[in-house]
């Protein structure tokens, strides 16, 4: 196992290695200077020795190979410099961010897989009742609906309708921002900050929901047709120990596989919820960095993000140790 | 508490004495003038009775717009609703009559030009301070003006300096320059003596921009270039709370302020949360659920917004829309190779239906403009443009004109704009009613660096848009139409020897009165005479606010006076 989370880490630091040379050398290919459009060019024509006085300011003067050098020092040595946009330190920038994504990302994911997994086994278990018909129905139509459009229904019913008709303050929700971000344990929202939390998390949570239970059902419909389960069937053992201990465990490995990828998602790519409700999150920040051609914050949330994935894949992998003991995650023969 | 008493005390007698003045003269006007004052002085007491509470903003700042609120580097208007409620300048002008405003001292007690307009001294008033105590002086103004036009710090409006005397020596790409003889403080006699590169009599109106505010300069140097990014120290009439993220800002009443240029001596609001907002759209859902107390109006939602809610679509603003000629490599519409081809620019002006793109883009919330130059600048005078206004018939006529001295068009006309900004719409029209007077067109939507390459010759007949900087007649003529503009915000690389000259003069002319005469002067020739811009129309308020919350208006310049807004107890 040890030699396994080695292994993975050194091709992770690769990994991390190669998105930033391509994103930085991306970024040099992008349209338009990026000098010109940080001095406010985009909305305006901006004089010659502004552009230049501002390309000097930020580096962006000097050869790209050597620009290149100082970036990857800067991030070996985890000093990411500052943004070019607001000259703010760009380590501030992510601390504002990082924990905001993976609080929306967990409350989330735990609603996704408590909500995604109960559901999909009701539907193995009910298979063609109505319950099974019920789900599929709503995980067709639930599937449908934009993230932006679902969001937006959200803030007109608990926002607006509910301000103009005078509902009673518990029934009203924020229809955006983060709020007082005060959370117990690092994790646990305060009761005003759950308010702020629980729509962005129902629809970051929404389309995955409906994917985890149609996954679920599927895999434990598969598992439910193996010989060992027809045998402990056979032997008399009652359904829901039948479940607890043969299908659930083996139909977990792809439905963890889903979950853990999508965390990872989640947490750096929930740019149309971030923006519907304001959350300040990472995902809207890579795009707004990459518009902005800030160069030294797009380089840091790719680390981010690379590192993201890679620690949850590295966890979803170690899981499947523990979900299924004939894994060996070194390879090999035991 | 004191204070509130006495302020409501010199309020009663200022009613009482307004009211005995009113009661002399003719019945008919005593009638008016009593209503009016009895009216002015309910709004005063108005003002003065909503002390206190906090005011939560959903419609200054999209995060967009927003780099920095240091006065050096600020660039666009979300910013500066913030750095002016932080810092004052030198000046500022008074909209109360917001056809007429009148340019006051802010923290200069006076100011006042030499015979030439070469030289201006600033009297800085006694016993201003910044929030953390530190006296505001001469030397703060200095520093901050020389701080801020650095090459290093490439600062947007660094090219401001350069009316300062050797200033554009500090703009030079690498300029090791970074004082300037030229800017004298004296902080004995606190007078500040700046001479300037050239002659120029609103000097005193550009220095109200935030640029060439004040700055403590003993915090700001153990900083510098990361000023923006720190608690910032001001003399406004709010203070931040604490440095600003990219949530929210938030200030609170700076009890160390000196006033403003109408006589307010202390803000009425404790505290006004920033929120910062993705999008308008998502602000103005905020403001319908009742989470703030302001948005600003979406495109679409302009008659909603009228019709439910308070809101400031009748303000006029210091703004201008419209569309230029480009005089460079345009034979087609220029005056290029001796040719003159006015009367067909007279005749497009004329063909525009600017009611038509008013109603259907704008919901009819624009105002039709007489010329280039919006009201509220000293000296602007109403229908100085003979060209301005839709009339098919003349436009017909002019057109036919020009075809009989020779004009010929050799294939459709192109017509620039920037997309993502609703312009397709507005050219949209402008091509119907170009076809109506047989003249085709084409489009060529930009989406890079538009205005970049309109500086740069590739404007044919192209969109653009001006909100002032600060409130002059230069910043709309020689900010934009002049041979030195060309290459910057001259989109349409315009040059006329009698135009600069005629700029040149008013620039140089210190009596207000003549020097708006000369401006006068000036926006006619551009207009009656060359046909270089077709106005379309003039900007107005886009906001919308709570029922609770009184005097709040978006002045001409658009920077909110949030020392006077208040929140109904």
């Amino acid at each position: 196992m040890l030699s396994f989370i080695v292994r993975r880490v050194f091709q992770l630091l690769f990994v991390v290695w190669g998105a930033v040379t391509l994103v930085f050398f991306l970024y040099f290919l992008l349209p338009g200077d990026a000098a010109e459009i940080l001095a406010g060019g985009d909305n305006r024509a901006v004089s010659e020795t502004v552009v230049t006085n501002t390309r000097n300011k930020l580096g962006l003067d000097r050869p790209v190979i050597v620009q290149y050098g100082k970036y990857l020092k800067s991030i070996v040595t985890f000093d990411f410099g500052k943004s070019f946009k607001d000259g703010r330190e760009v380590s501030e920038i992510i601390k504002e961010r990082a924990p905001a994504s993976l609080r929306l990302a967990v409350w989330a994911i735990m609603l996704e897989a408590s909500v995604g997994i109960s559901l999909g086994i009701l539907s193995a278990k009910r298979k063609n009742s109505v319950a099974d018909t019920v789900t599929t129905i709503t995980a067709a139509v639930a599937s449908a609906i934009p993230v932006f459009v679902l969001g937006y229904a959200f803030q007109q019913v608990t926002g607006v309708y509910a301000n103009n008709h005078d509902w009673p303050q518990w029934l009203r929700l924020p229809v955006q921002r983060i709020g007082p971000d005060e959370w117990y344990l690092w994790i646990i929202p305060s009761a005003e900050q759950f308010r702020y939390l629980v729509q962005p998390m129902i629809v970051l949570a929404s389309v995955s929901t409906i994917i985890v239970a149609r996954l679920t059902r599927t895999t434990m419909l598969e598992v439910g047709k193996a010989e060992y389960v027809r045998t402990a069937r056979a032997k008399g053992l009652k359904e829901g120990v039948i479940t607890r201990r043969h299908t659930l465990r083996n139909a977990m490995i792809p439905v963890i596989t889903f979950i853990g990828i999508d965390f990872g998602t989640l947490i750096t790519a929930a740019i149309l919820t971030e923006t519907v409700f304001n959350w300040p999150g990472l995902g809207s920040k890579l795009v707004a960095s990459a518009e902005g051609r800030d160069l030294p914050v797009l380089l840091a949330l790719t680390v981010v993000v690379v590192l993201v994935y890679g620690i949850v894949n590295l966890a979803v992998d170690i899981s499947y140790a523990w979900f299924d003991p004939r894994v060996r995650l070194a390879g090999g023969e035991r | 508490m004191a204070r509130s008493t006495r302020r409501f005390t010199a309020a009663a007698a200022l009613s009482l004495l307004a009211l005995t003045a009113a009661s002399c003269g003719d019945s008919k006007s005593t009638t008016d003038t009593a209503t009016e004052t009895t009216a002015a002085a309910a709004a005063v007491t108005t003002v003065l009775s909503q002390e206190g509470g906090t005011f939560i903003d959903g419609a200054q700042l999209v995060a967009d717009n927003l780099t920095s609120y240091d006065p050096g580097l600020v660039q666009t208007l979300d910013e500066s609703q913030v750095t002016t409620a932080i810092y004052d300048g030198l000046t500022e002008f008074d909209f109360t009559d917001k056809e007429k405003p009148v340019l006051k001292g802010l923290l200069a007690e006076k100011f006042e030009p030499n015979a030439d307009a070469t030289v201006w001294t600033f009297t800085i008033k006694k016993e201003m301070t910044f929030d953390n105590g530190d006296p505001v002086l001469p030397s703060s103004f200095k520093f901050a003006w020389e701080r801020n036009a650095r090459a290093s710090f490439a600062s947007p409006y660094g090219y401001l300096i350069s009316y300062v005397k050797d200033g554009a020596s500090m703009q030079k790409e690498n300029s090791t320059v970074t004082t300037l003889d030229a800017i004298k403080a004296d902080d004995e006699a606190m007078t500040l003596e700046v001479t300037l590169e050239s002659a120029n009599a609103d000097f005193a109106a550009i220095v109200s921009h935030p640029f060439f505010g004040p700055l403590p300069e003993k915090l700001v140097k153990e900083h510098m270039d990361d000023w923006g990014t720190t608690l910032m120290v001001g003399n406004g009439p709010f203070k931040m709370e604490a440095a600003a993220n990219e949530q929210e800002v938030v200030l609170v009443r700076n009890d160390k302020w000196g006033g403003n240029v109408l006589g307010d001596e202390k803000a009425n609001l404790d505290r006004i949360e920033f929120k910062i907002q993705k999008d308008p759209e998502g602000g103005y859902t905020a403001f319908e659920a009742g989470d703030t107390m302001s948005a600003s109006i979406p495109p679409g939602k302009f008659g909603a917004a009228q019709k439910d809610h308070n809101n400031t679509v009748k303000s006029g603003t210091l703004g201008v829309y419209f569309f230029v000629f480009g005089f460079k490599n345009n034979p087609q519409l220029s005056d290029e190779g001796g040719k003159d081809n006015s009367l067909l620019r007279k005749a497009i002006s004329m063909a525009i239906d600017r009611e038509q793109i008013n109603q259907k883009v704008y919901e009819g919330t624009r105002n039709l403009p007489t010329g280039v130059v919006p009201p509220g600048i000293p000296g602007f005078k109403k229908d100085l443009c003979k060209f301005c206004a839709f009339n098919i018939d003349e436009s017909k006529k002019l057109l036919q004109e020009w075809k009989d001295a020779g004009g010929t068009l050799n294939g459709p006309i192109t017509i620039n704009f920037n997309t993502g900004g609703g312009h397709e719409d507005v050219v949209s029209i402008v091509q119907e009613n170009l076809k109506a007077i047989g003249i085709e067109s084409t489009t060529d939507p930009i989406s890079e660096k538009y205005f970049g390459t309109m500086a740069k010759g590739g404007c044919r007949f192209c969109r653009a848009g001006w909100y002032a900087d600060y409130p002059t007649y230069g910043n709309f003529t020689l900010d934009l139409f002049s041979t030195t503009a060309v290459g910057g915000n001259n989109n349409g690389s315009f040059s006329d020897t009698k135009f600069d000259d005629l700029l040149a003069k008013a620039q140089a002319e210190v009596d207000d009165t003549k020097r708006g005469e000369l401006y006068n002067q000036a926006e006619e020739y551009l207009l009656n005479d060359r046909m270089a811009v077709v106005p379309f129309n003039w900007y107005t308020g886009d906001q919308v606010y709570g029922d609770k919350v009184v005097n709040y208006d978006q002045p001409p310049l658009g920077i909110i006076l949030w020392e006077r807004v208040g929140i109904k107890k």
